[in-house]
């Protein structure tokens, strides 16, 4: 039985009375293979170790055991530096102890972190916040861009649902006399609205603009676009970075809902260790700890509520699809996290079949639970909380 | 009214401050003339001093509750389980400008801060590892002074104490502070921490002070001990 301690200056092989036999230094390149063939003639029957790091190294060769308790790895520990100086003989003091320790550390740190950030997944999550944040800007400027050139030209305005059409046909011609019948044709308005838009150019309620004021506008109508056009770029490059990253999770979430959940919970790892009921109600958090806080009922659904067939599902049964779908997510996550075979496809069938049995099998709302109604709920709160 | 700093009961390295709006607690900057966090530099008599936050750092609100932490002095060795961004730590890096900081947080972003901090800062020592898991940073840390734990997670007493177990040399100091909200939902907090108290006592921590920081961090308590081994 041999111990091993591990430290800034490499791992130090002791005898089972805390002597110090060998020591070889991590700053060799192969110091793993050196430290194995150098226990391999002492052929221990047992190697103790206070540290992950020689666990990794020698756990394939030999029976490691883990044990921070162990009393010789202890007293190394905790008084590093005078085992150092003592039974290695190293000439340093305080100074050059903490300056190595300090340099070790942040070599380690650095590499760790770095590969944190080179993983796709980290950066998917970066990605869902930026289509959430490019939609939500989207919507305000698009807004305003109606507000503005409705000054100019209401009876177009009215008859746009889109704020990215309306951007598009103010870039192609901001002044409402160049409008004709054959350009607005090719923004995809159905004939009776450009015949009616045609019509009201001349004799429009709206204000007539001078070329700068209507050049203020167009600028703002290219932010508008601008941030449509990103958004669907970043929703198209999500779409085959999932496939890529998380192919089952996006056969049976999809590459949205999926990227949702990657990103709420921060990488795909900690999405596949997560328990099924966990992931059912991601997304729903409030709702969940305000239930448990006060005795109501939980929440059916958090993130998962975006899949279609869980949204779609008459209120009744969407607890139980949501249900069926949190399983076969983390199912879906674990393999793709340990690369297992390709299965999502087959598990989107099958919940899709299980939604047409339950549909099925529940047509009808159960008699004593009629929809929720909010302001009973709201009353029986108050009461608990007051007991 | 006159700027006044003088040092706080008997915290070596925490000094009071007198005369600027919303500023109570100080340390002296080990980097005159660097702001790590946007805190305000206060100069008094040739030396420069940082706001010390007792609305952002757990340890400043525990200081100004009046919990004397001992085993905080300028030579401590200090082990900081859930250093975050750094904000607190680039505190404790002051007052233990003559000992060393280990700074353990697992989250790579706020990480990503710390290493900066601790470029700057000759005495942090940033490890990127879980704190659940002792056995990753075995071979960084060696024995300290004092043990502090902000881990917001269910488990953060048993975390806490394995470090304590790990890395306290003998008659050190460990403090935790404990956020009720993460171990339970349901419960009230003063249960949790009446609960999370006779956990450390049975784990062995001896000489409990409490010191209650509800005031300026919701549901908050810390707990200070001491370790005999």
């Amino acid at each position: 039985m041999v111990l091993v301690s591990a430290n800034p200056y490499g791992a130090f092989v002791l005898d089972i009375r805390g002597n110090l036999l060998f020591s070889i230094s991590f700053d060799e390149p192969n110091y793993k293979s050196q430290l194995i063939d150098s226990l391999h003639p002492m052929s221990p029957e047992k190697v103790i170790t206070d540290s992950q790091r020689i666990v990794d190294a020698l756990a394939d060769h030999f029976k490691v055991d883990l044990d921070l308790g162990n009393e010789i790895l202890k007293s190394w520990r905790l008084s590093r530096l005078s085992h150092l100086k003592n039974e290695y003989h190293l000439q340093i003091d305080e100074t050059d102890y903490k300056q190595k320790v300090r340099d070790y550390a942040i070599a380690l740190s650095r590499i760790s972190v770095r590969q944190h950030a080179e993983g796709r997944d980290t950066l998917i999550a970066q990605a869902i916040h930026a289509i959430d944040e490019l939609q939500k800007s989207f919507t305000l400027l698009g807004g305003r861009l109606y507000e503005i050139y409705a000054l100019h030209f209401p009876e177009l305005t009215s008859r746009i649902q889109n704020p990215a059409t309306l951007a598009r046909i103010i870039l192609k011609h901001s002044n409402r006399e160049s409008f004709s019948a054959e350009t607005l044709s090719t923004f995809g308005i159905s004939a009776e609205y450009v015949q009616y838009i045609v019509q009201h150019k001349d004799e429009s309620l709206g204000a007539n603009f001078s070329v700068s004021d209507l050049a203020i506008i167009e600028a703002l109508a290219k932010s508008v676009y601008d941030l449509y056009q990103n958004k669907m770029q970043l929703e198209k490059w999500i779409e085959t970075v999932m496939n890529e990253v998380a192919p089952n999770l996006t056969a049976v979430a999809g590459a949205n809902v999926g990227a949702r959940l990657i990103a709420h919970v921060g990488n795909l790892k900690s999405l596949a260790f997560l328990s099924s009921g966990k992931v059912q109600t991601l997304g729903a958090e409030k709702a969940l700890y305000k239930a448990l806080r006060f005795k109501g009922k939980t929440p059916k659904h958090g993130i998962i509520f975006q899949i279609p067939e869980v949204g779609t599902m008459p209120f009744w049964l969407r607890g139980k699809m949501a249900r069926a779908f949190a399983s076969k997510i983390v199912i879906a996550a674990r393999l793709d996290v340990y690369g297992g075979s390709y299965l999502g496809p087959e598990m989107r069938e099958k919940l899709k079949e299980k939604a047409n049995l339950l549909r099925k099998q529940f047509p009808n709302p159960p008699k004593e639970a009629s929809k929720p109604n909010k302001q009973s709920s709201k009353k029986n709160r108050s009461k608990r909380r007051k007991k | 009214m006159e700027i006044d700093v003088r040092q706080f009961k008997k915290q070596k390295g925490v000094y009071s401050v007198k005369g600027i709006m919303g500023v109570s607690l100080a340390t002296e900057n080990r980097l005159p003339g660097f702001s790590v966090y946007g805190e305000r530099l206060i100069d008094f008599k040739g030396k420069e001093y940082r706001e010390f936050s007792h609305k952002r750092s757990k340890i400043a609100s525990s200081i100004l509750m009046g919990l004397n932490i001992d085993a905080l002095k300028p030579d401590s060795k200090v082990l900081y389980l859930g250093a975050s961004t750094g904000t607190t730590v680039s505190h404790v890096s002051d007052i233990v400008h003559l000992g060393l900081i280990y700074a353990v947080e697992f989250a790579p972003r706020p990480m990503r801060d710390l290493l900066e901090l601790a470029s700057l800062r000759t005495n942090i020592v940033p490890i990127h590892a879980d704190a659940r898991h002792p056995e990753l940073y075995s071979d960084v840390v060696d024995g300290v002074d004092f043990v502090y734990a902000d881990v917001a997670q269910p488990n953060q007493s048993e975390i806490f104490m394995e470090n304590v177990k790990a890395f306290l040399r003998p008659n050190g100091g460990a403090m935790i502070s404990i956020k009720a909200r993460s171990i339970s939902q349901a419960k009230a907090p003063e249960q949790v921490f009446k609960e999370e108290e006779k956990y450390l006592e049975q784990k062995g921590l001896k000489d409990l002070k409490k010191v209650n920081i509800s005031k300026y961090h919701k549901d908050h308590m810390s707990i200070y001990g001491t370790w005999f081994g």
